[in-house]
């Protein structure tokens, strides 16, 4: 290759490169308006629904008595309730004092007698 | 979350917005990416409607593969050129021999460009001596020179070496050079080579 050949591959690729420096800016190669809304109603309507993950037992059962605050409620009555059961306060009327247990155990089997003189539970009596 | 919230995010993370419901993301995607697959597939394939119809499935098959992406390991825009490159390859096998004669007609003769003659008549030799080229060359010089992809992405994209991508290029510009020469004077380049 001759160095006036040189020269005029040189020059080819110059005006070349311009070329496609035009060709990078060209609006031709643009897609059009619609066909980018076709591009984005086929993206939409492939697109997977947001994924929410199912909730635990344990979410079900908080969620029933109102979330934490009313779990929170919960605990904390069934405590107090517990406690006034073991050692109710002194102080109480006696038919709350009744209710909550004093003479319950007495009553209760009190009333396991019948008149007759049998238990609540006859068969075991007559049956001897 | 605002359109313009996402010029920031690197495409996975939109994919990865896309994948979660996000249909702004979808938006932000199209907007980014279909242009830049479109524009490929019309300077390889020089007819818009096919460059349309390759590009849709490119996009679609992006949507599709978008729930199973994983971050960082590959680049979407990467991904999405070898998948257009693909089809647009099974398409010029399908339809082979196209002439400089068919390759030569204006890719969008707008009424708003007429001003601009000479670009027209320009782009469009381009596109004719494109067509000229051999399908894996072509690929090569527009991802190269028009779309400005380096070497090793465009060697990903074809999935050849880097050292064959250089070839490819180098023997393209060549070809191409020698393909427009005839055109110079109608192309204003009288005074240039070509």
């Amino acid at each position: 290759m001759t160095a006036s050949d040189e020269d005029i591959v040189d020059l080819d690729m110059n005006a070349l490169d311009a070329l496609f420096a035009q060709a990078t800016n060209d609006v031709g190669t643009q897609p059009s308006e619609a066909f980018m809304t076709r591009v984005v109603t086929d993206a939409l309507a492939q697109q997977p629904m947001p994924q929410f993950a199912p909730p635990s037992l344990w979410e079900q059962i908080t969620s029933m008595v109102g979330g934490w605050q009313g779990m929170g409620g919960l605990v904390a009555a069934t405590c107090a309730g517990f406690w006034i059961g073991i050692n109710p306060p002194e102080g109480l009327p006696s038919q709350f004092e009744t209710f909550l247990g004093n003479e319950t155990s007495i009553s209760a089997l009190e009333d396991g007698i019948d008149d007759t003189g049998m238990f609540g539970f006859g068969w075991d009596m007559e049956e001897g | 979350m605002p359109l313009d919230a996402y010029t920031d995010l690197a495409d996975d993370a939109l994919l990865a917005q896309y994948s979660q419901g996000d249909a702004a993301a979808a938006r932000a995607l199209t907007a980014r990416l279909t242009p830049r697959v479109f524009g490929h597939a019309v300077r390889v394939l020089g007819d818009r409607a096919e460059a349309e119809d390759v590009t849709q499935d490119a996009m679609m098959r992006l949507w599709k593969v978008a729930p199973d992406w994983r971050m960082g390991e590959a680049k979407v825009s990467t991904w999405l050129y070898r998948v257009t490159a693909n089809l647009c390859t099974d398409r010029l096998r399908r339809k082979r021999g196209v002439g400089l004669n068919e390759a030569d007609d204006p890719l969008d003769p707008s009424p708003s460009v007429t001003d601009q003659l000479q670009t027209r008549e320009r782009m469009n030799a381009l596109q004719a001596g494109l067509q000229t080229l051999p399908e894996r060359q072509r690929q090569a010089v527009i991802l190269r020179h028009i779309e400005g992809l380096a070497n090793p992405e465009i060697a990903e994209i074809l999935e050849i070496s880097t050292e064959a991508v250089e070839s490819l290029t180098a023997r393209g510009k060549r070809a191409l050079a020698q393909a427009l020469a005839p055109a110079r004077k109608k192309l204003g380049y009288e005074d240039d080579s070509i």
